[in-house]
């Protein structure tokens, strides 16, 4: 009886733990329309088409979040990967915004992934991109980096959409 | 409304040497003053064209007089020189000034018009319609900020362009633009409602009774008309009616249900059946909506359009339920700004 207490016990003490460690996971790179960075924080001087707003939440060192990205393209079936350049608009608080970059032909998923300080953590987020716009519904916001494959099944899903 | 232009600080603007506070500033108020917007243009157009100068090597009898000179007395070259490289200095002075202003006069020049009937590309002037109501097509060429695709059957007017504002104005058919430029440059008229660019590529379209329809294809755009205002992000459409402006925007994608509500209560038929098919219907996405009625809607009904809206997201920290049911403006735009990393 007193090694099932004991085993009862220590199933319950990792699920705690498992709990607050799950909870330090709540990071996450949400990404939104451009409405969302107001005129007067998105106005540039060398303006040109912003795609959408990204940001980094659940983080309470937001100010050392860097989100860095890359285009996960394919175009006439060769697969295609370009580093993108995410423009600082609100950098204390991890917010940015990304401009047109990636080719217009083809189809495109960006790969956004950050990391946060404290908690500890990172996380990812898969963009579908189609004609200047990101499609919302197939886009997934995910709290672990993402994986080859789930990068892979992304395009290969927003290729078949279009096709 | 007194207001202080920023032309003082646009030089330092435009090499990225100015405090954030004070880049904010100034960026606030140039989405509002055409002349200091005309002001940087200026600037950047400058820049731009120092930048593509070259260095070109001098001719070996410059070099050979350099070297005379050099063999002459100290005092000679002290003299000499300076007259010179200061003679020098003006002339490529005046070739930049004389470039900067013969190009920029170009820019500012009349609009430039494909028609595809004919194939032929003509410069026409402010005043001239562009007609494919012969059931051509034709395509306007913006400046250097994009080009608008005119459909058949569509009959639009080239208006005014100034160093702040280029303007067309549709009365009946469709144009697709796709402009690349900093907000509020580009604008289009129509009957019912004034389309003012934020970045973005979009359709309008204008039928014969004046009632048209946006739909946003990238970035995002304001329909105005009389104070009133709609905003319309990707995704989305909004209808305009002769006398009644803009209607309230929705996502091309929200439940069936949820559009036939909008149309009904933007018509002003049912409207109170309309509100409660739109609050029962609507997605996190579809507050888009809710956030436009909430100004809409008569005051007994904000509660329950605030109640839905906050449902989804709760207002930031600072904006409270009372500022947003008696329409507080800076509390509107603060929740606005949230509600769009749902849009």
């Amino acid at each position: 009886m007193s090694r099932i207490r004991y085993l009862a016990g220590a199933a319950a003490a990792v699920a705690v733990v498992a709990a607050s460690a799950s909870a330090g996971t709540m990071f996450r790179i949400e990404i939104g329309s451009p409405v969302a960075l107001g005129v007067n924080k998105f106005f540039k001087k060398n303006d040109k088409k912003v795609v959408l707003a990204v940001r980094a939440v659940v983080c309470q060192d937001l100010a050392n979040v860097r989100i860095t990205g890359t285009a996960e393209g394919l175009v006439a079936g060769k697969r295609q990967s370009l580093p993108i350049m995410l423009a600082a608009v609100e950098p204390a608080e991890a917010i940015y915004a990304i401009h047109h970059q990636w080719p217009a032909e083809g189809a495109w998923v960006l790969h956004l992934k950050g990391a946060c300080g404290n908690p500890r953590a990172e996380a990812s987020t898969l963009v579908a991109v189609s004609k200047g716009t990101f499609i919302r519904e197939k886009s997934e916001v995910l709290r672990e980096p993402a994986t080859k494959k789930q990068i892979e099944d992304a395009v290969a899903a927003l290729a078949r959409s279009q096709s | 409304m007194f207001t202080r232009h920023v032309d003082r600080s646009l030089s330092r603007y435009h090499d990225g040497d100015l405090p954030t506070a004070q880049r904010q500033r100034v960026e606030a108020h140039l989405t509002s003053c055409g002349r200091c917007r005309a002001a940087l243009e200026e600037i950047e157009f400058s820049a731009k064209l120092v930048r593509q100068l070259t260095a070109v090597s001098a001719p070996p009898s410059v070099w050979n007089g350099i070297d005379a000179a050099s063999a002459g007395s100290h005092r000679d070259v002290g003299r000499r020189f300076p007259l010179r490289w200061a003679a020098a200095c003006a002339v490529v002075l005046v070739i930049v000034s004389s470039a900067y202003w013969w190009t920029r006069d170009s820019r500012v020049g009349p609009w430039e018009v494909a028609q595809t009937r004919d194939g032929i590309s003509r410069r026409m002037t402010s005043g001239e319609w562009v007609d494919t109501v012969d059931g051509s097509e034709a395509r306007i060429i913006v400046g250097a900020l994009g080009t608008v695709a005119v459909a058949p059957g569509t009959r639009v007017r080239l208006g005014e362009i100034t160093q702040s504002e280029y303007r067309l104005a549709l009365a009946q058919g469709t144009i697709s633009a796709e402009i690349v430029a900093p907000p509020r440059l580009f604008i289009v008229d129509t009957p019912a409602s004034t389309v003012v660019d934020l970045g973005c590529a979009y359709t309008v379209t204008v039928g014969e009774d004046g009632a048209g329809q946006l739909r946003m294809t990238s970035g995002w755009a304001a329909l105005e008309f009389k104070g009133r205002e709609s905003l319309v992000p990707a995704g989305a459409i909004c209808r305009t009616r002769p006398g009644a402006g803009p209607g309230t925007p929705f996502f091309e994608d929200a439940p069936a249900a949820l559009k036939q509500a909008v149309d009904d209560f933007d018509e002003g038929t049912r409207r109170e059946q309309a509100l409660a098919v739109i609050i029962r219907e609507a997605r996190a996405r579809d507050t888009l909506t809710l956030w436009h009625l909430l100004s809409r809607v008569d005051k007994s009904d904000r509660a329950r359009v605030y109640d839905r809206i906050a449902a989804f997201e709760p207002p930031p920290a600072g904006v409270s339920r009372s500022q947003l049911l008696t329409l507080d403006a800076d509390a509107l735009r603060k929740w606005r700004e949230e509600l769009a990393w749902k849009w």
